[in-house]
């Protein structure tokens, strides 16, 4: 079925979609019209579980590390200041191993107060051993989620997908919808392990010994590795019985390409068409599209990149003392190759400005003829 | 996935945990110690009022009793004349209002059945002891000494025991029945009574040499004259002659115009009897040099004796009573009334202004009564103040001899003369056992104040007698404030036809009620509070009524403390 929805819409039907048995959320702009949407499928009957309307973000997460300890398939969103307060439970999610999806809307995080997108908040959250998925539109949103589910409850590890506020969130665009007799043969029910049991009480997340800690925290971190191969598995399952798919990365003419453009988000669409303009004025442009954050794909990255001389990386978020994050990531990546392409960072559309395709190719043309190693990322503002 | 692949990813224990002394790391701890409630301090005869509330909200008015006649031997008494400062004091009387608490001892004492303990301290050797007088402080001072097993004989002037009690107070506050009653307790702990006996200054040597010791507890009986002309007039009577002679009530009731001087309460017994003897319609006044507002009587008596028609003037003394024949008028002048700096006492000074006259065919001056000096050597009656004079465990200047009661400086009330008699009687125990006071006493004392705790004496108190738990450091979270249970009166018409007891006592179920009220302050009622809210699991009930804090566990979070309703529960340091 084909729908006109936004991001947020395709979001919530994706957990409509996915039978999900408790959403636990509080609102904040722009991720509100997640929580509104669920609510409105609640009061009509829609929804398959129930909805918490939490006290707070924290409390959110909290609830839902509960639930999904006891075998529930649970849903939460939030964006920015919300994110940044359920911080401590992410950790809790992880630790806990309970396969928890949540849609992140990014959104600046004060101060300076703001609403407009804003990768920080969610890429603030690297190292809480969640997985990041950065969706480029509502479509892949809509196909991620229910994608997710079935990652997050093979790996027992909880997902955040990504998108940009407003731009993915807000904007309304046809969506193909899978039908509910496909997404229920993708993503059966009732696999979750009930951990929580009244007859056989237990303590979830009990002190331990320094021994112990350290041999729970590799055996997470081996299972975040054998999470790309899972990651694969379930988008090649999805692709077959649905019809669309995404890799942890897509490169998009970067066979022949001489440099190329990285992003990730919403950019990545109005890169396609900035690559076409340059294209066709002979420029041997490529562009690499990162949608997994984490686990990063490494392989992929380098598999892509290793031909190239040139990259330049356009990110939407800043982190003060280094970087745009997704470049640093990037640049880790590229390390261990024999011959390390030159990579530039571009920090641009903070805020949710706009990053229009005339700046974009400005980006490439100036990173094609600059033939100096910049130490420091370049600020790109509207002229 | 199965549960048995997904235990081993996440730390989760299904048996325990107490391997992790997870309360190693924290540096406080609470504490439980139970502490002095105000009420408790404040009453003269340190009475346990939260312990025996607490019984009592339970319905257990038996052992309530037990409690309560650990440390008085009248509650039926003070249940119903005493100025009860507990109530003052009240902790609750900062959150909605004071409990009833004189109306719950009355309740308690009329529906709890207890017999009083004996107490037998080891290396017990008993004594014979003397006390002159059978008013408050001799029955209560021969109340603890019989418990303690020594051999008592009071020897009392009039043909009844009680003295004040008996011959001071009407039946309409105090009615003889429970009087009696109340003293039989008493004395059927073996305690010799001989009666009808006027205890003259030879006798006095003569029991002296047949005793190990005397208290004595005579009480005040001689008048405090008001130094007016004409006092000496057959129409004006003094106080407590007006009140002990019943048999000559019935040549009052031609009397129409009454005028009562004073304003204790002795003064407003006077006035409300001689309402209740006089003429049908008589008109009774009742004049003080003190403000109206600053009477020295119980203000709830001064409210009942308005309520039944009798005028009240502050601001006067009397000067003269004329007449030819008979009583015409009272005349009065100004004054008023302060502290002397020097002696701590009560003086009455003139005061600005014009006299004032009252009709008047009878007046009774009741200003206060001064001991019979006759009985004492020279020397143990100090000048100035017509009292005894006695130290800090009730023993006067005299080898072997105590006193208490009214005779000493003290407050001239009921709870004040078992308090002197009670801290006599232990002192002369300590005394027989060759035990030292100044190390035993003191401590015993609860608070800041002078009233002791007998019970501790007994057995050792789990209590830091000393801590009086203010409202402040009250959890009143969950108290709901709720209006006192106020005991019936009889109507002011039909009381004053006679003598019935003006009030009538709390109903059973209302007394419970009323207990429930009290916040049993620093006193721990198991209401188990720390035991539920504790996070750690680390409150432990031990037995029947005891909490442990289980160190090993408790990380000194001090929820038990924060929430302790009752200021039991303390932060310390250590482990």
């Amino acid at each position: 079925m084909r729908d006109l929805l936004s991001g947020n819409y395709a979001i919530a039907e994706a957990v409509r979609l996915s039978r999900v048995q408790l959403v636990a959320a509080y609102p904040i702009t722009p991720q509100t019209p997640i929580y509104e949407r669920i609510s409105e499928m609640e009061s009509q009957g829609k929804l398959a579980g129930k909805m918490m309307r939490m006290e707070s973000e924290h409390s959110a997460m909290g609830a839902c590390i509960a639930a999904s300890s006891a075998g529930v398939r649970v849903f939460t969103a939030t964006s920015s200041q919300g994110l940044a307060l359920m911080h401590e439970m992410l950790h809790y999610a992880s630790g806990s191993r309970v396969p928890i999806v949540m849609a992140c809307v990014n959104r600046v995080v004060a101060v300076p107060q703001a609403f407009g997108s804003d990768q920080t908040d969610t890429l603030s959250q690297r190292d809480t051993g969640w997985m990041q998925f950065y969706c480029e539109n509502g479509q892949e949103a809509l196909d991620t989620v229910i994608q997710a589910y079935k990652i997050a409850e093979k790996t027992l590890l909880p997902v955040m997908i990504v998108i940009d506020g407003f731009f993915t969130s807000h904007f309304i665009e046809p969506l193909d919808i899978p039908d509910e007799a496909s997404v229920d043969a993708f993503l059966p029910q009732g696999i979750i392990p009930k951990r929580l049991d009244i007859n056989k009480p237990a303590f979830i997340g009990t002190v331990v010994n320094a021994e112990h800690y350290s041999q729970f925290r590799h055996r997470t971190f081996d299972d975040m590795e054998k999470a790309r191969a899972t990651i694969k598995e379930v988008n090649d399952e999805y692709e077959a019985r649905i019809g669309r798919g995404y890799g942890p990365v897509e490169p998009v003419n970067t066979e022949d390409a001489e440099i190329v453009l990285v992003t990730s988000g919403s950019i990545t669409s109005t890169a396609r068409v900035a690559l076409r303009s340059l294209r066709s004025k002979g420029y041997k442009v490529g562009l690499l599209k990162i949608k997994a954050f984490r686990p990063f794909p490494v392989q992929e990255v380098q598999q892509a990149l290793k031909e190239v001389s040139k990259i330049a990386v356009v990110d939407r978020n800043i982190c003060i003392g280094r970087e745009g994050i997704f470049c640093q990531e990037l640049k880790a990546a590229l390390y261990p190759l024999e011959r390390r392409p030159r990579v530039t960072g571009y920090i641009a559309g903070l805020c949710g400005s706009d990053v229009s395709p005339e700046m974009l190719e400005d980006i490439v043309i100036k990173t094609l003829r600059n033939d100096k190693e910049e130490g420091l990322p370049i600020w790109v503002r509207k002229d | 996935m199965n549960l048995q692949d997904v235990e081993p990813l996440t730390p989760c224990a299904r048996g325990t945990t107490t391997i992790f002394k997870t309360g190693q790391w924290s540096q406080k701890k609470p504490f439980y110690m139970e502490k002095v409630s105000p009420c408790r301090e404040a009453c003269p005869a340190g009475s346990d009022i939260p312990s025996f509330l607490s019984f009592a909200a339970e319905g257990d008015f038996d052992y309530a009793l037990e409690l309560l006649l650990q440390e008085n031997p009248l509650p039926c008494v003070c249940g119903r004349v005493c100025y009860h400062p507990c109530q003052t004091e009240c902790n609750r009387g900062q959150f909605d209002q004071e409990v009833e608490i004189r109306s719950l001892e009355r309740a308690i004492a009329e529906f709890g059945f207890a017999v009083p303990k004996t107490m037998s301290a080891p290396g017990h050797s008993p004594q014979s002891i003397a006390i002159i007088g059978s008013g408050p402080a001799g029955l209560s001072c021969a109340y603890f000494l019989a418990r303690f097993g020594h051999k008592v004989k009071i020897f009392e002037k009039n043909k009844e025991p009680g003295g004040v009690l008996r011959y001071g107070i009407p039946d309409y506050r105090l009615p003889k029945g429970v009087l009696r009653k109340e003293i039989n307790r008493i004395l059927s702990l073996g305690i010799d009574l001989e009666s009808g006996i006027n205890v003259d200054r030879k006798m006095l040597d003569n029991i002296k040499s047949r005793h190990d010791t005397l208290f004595l507890s005579i009480g005040t009986w001689i008048p405090r004259r008001a130094g007016a002309q004409n006092e000496n007039s057959k129409d004006v009577l003094h106080g407590l002659d007006f009140l002990a002679d019943r048999n000559s009530r019935g040549a009052h009731r031609d009397k129409k115009r009454v005028v009562v001087i004073g304003g204790g309460d002795v003064a407003v017994d006077v006035a409300r009897t001689a309402l209740r003897v006089c003429a049908r319609d008589v008109k009774v006044t009742m004049v003080a040099p003190e403000a109206l507002d600053e009477f020295p009587a119980i203000p709830e008596s001064i409210k009942e004796a308005l309520e039944e028609g009798i005028e009240i003037i502050g601001g006067y003394r009397p000067s003269e009573f004329k007449g030819t024949e008979s009583l015409e008028y009272v005349r009065l002048a100004p004054a008023k009334v302060d502290k002397d700096p020097r002696t701590g006492m009560y003086r009455m000074l003139p005061a600005k202004g014009k006299d004032l006259v009252l009709d008047a065919d009878f007046a009774i001056v009741a200003i206060g009564q001064i001991p019979d000096s006759e009985l004492f050597r020279d020397g143990l009656l100090d000048e100035e103040s017509h009292k005894v004079y006695v130290n800090e465990f009730g023993m006067t200047t005299a080898e072997r001899v105590y006193a208490g009661g009214d005779l000493i400086r003290q407050r001239p009330a009921v709870v004040d003369a078992i308090a002197s008699g009670k801290r006599a009687a232990l002192a002369i125990h300590l005394g027989a056992q060759a035990c030292d006071r100044e190390e035993i006493i003191p401590p015993l004392r609860l608070g800041a104040g002078s009233s002791l705790s007998m019970q501790s004496y007994i057995e050792e108190a789990h209590m830091d007698l000393k801590r009086v738990v203010q409202f402040s450091e009250l959890n009143t979270l969950l108290f709901r404030r709720t209006p006192p249970y106020i005991e019936k009166t009889v109507s002011p018409g039909a009381r004053i036809q006679g003598f019935r007891e003006v009030r009538k006592g709390l109903e059973r179920v209302n007394a419970v009620e009323e207990a429930k009220r009290c916040f049993n302050c620093g006193r721990c009622i198991q209401c188990d509070l720390c035991f539920l809210l504790c996070p750690d699991i680390s409150i432990i009930k031990t037995g029947t009524s005891r909490y442990e804090v289980d160190a090993d566990y408790c990380k000194g979070c001090s929820i038990c403390a924060t929430t302790c309703p009752r200021h039991v529960i303390e932060m310390g340091d250590g482990r």
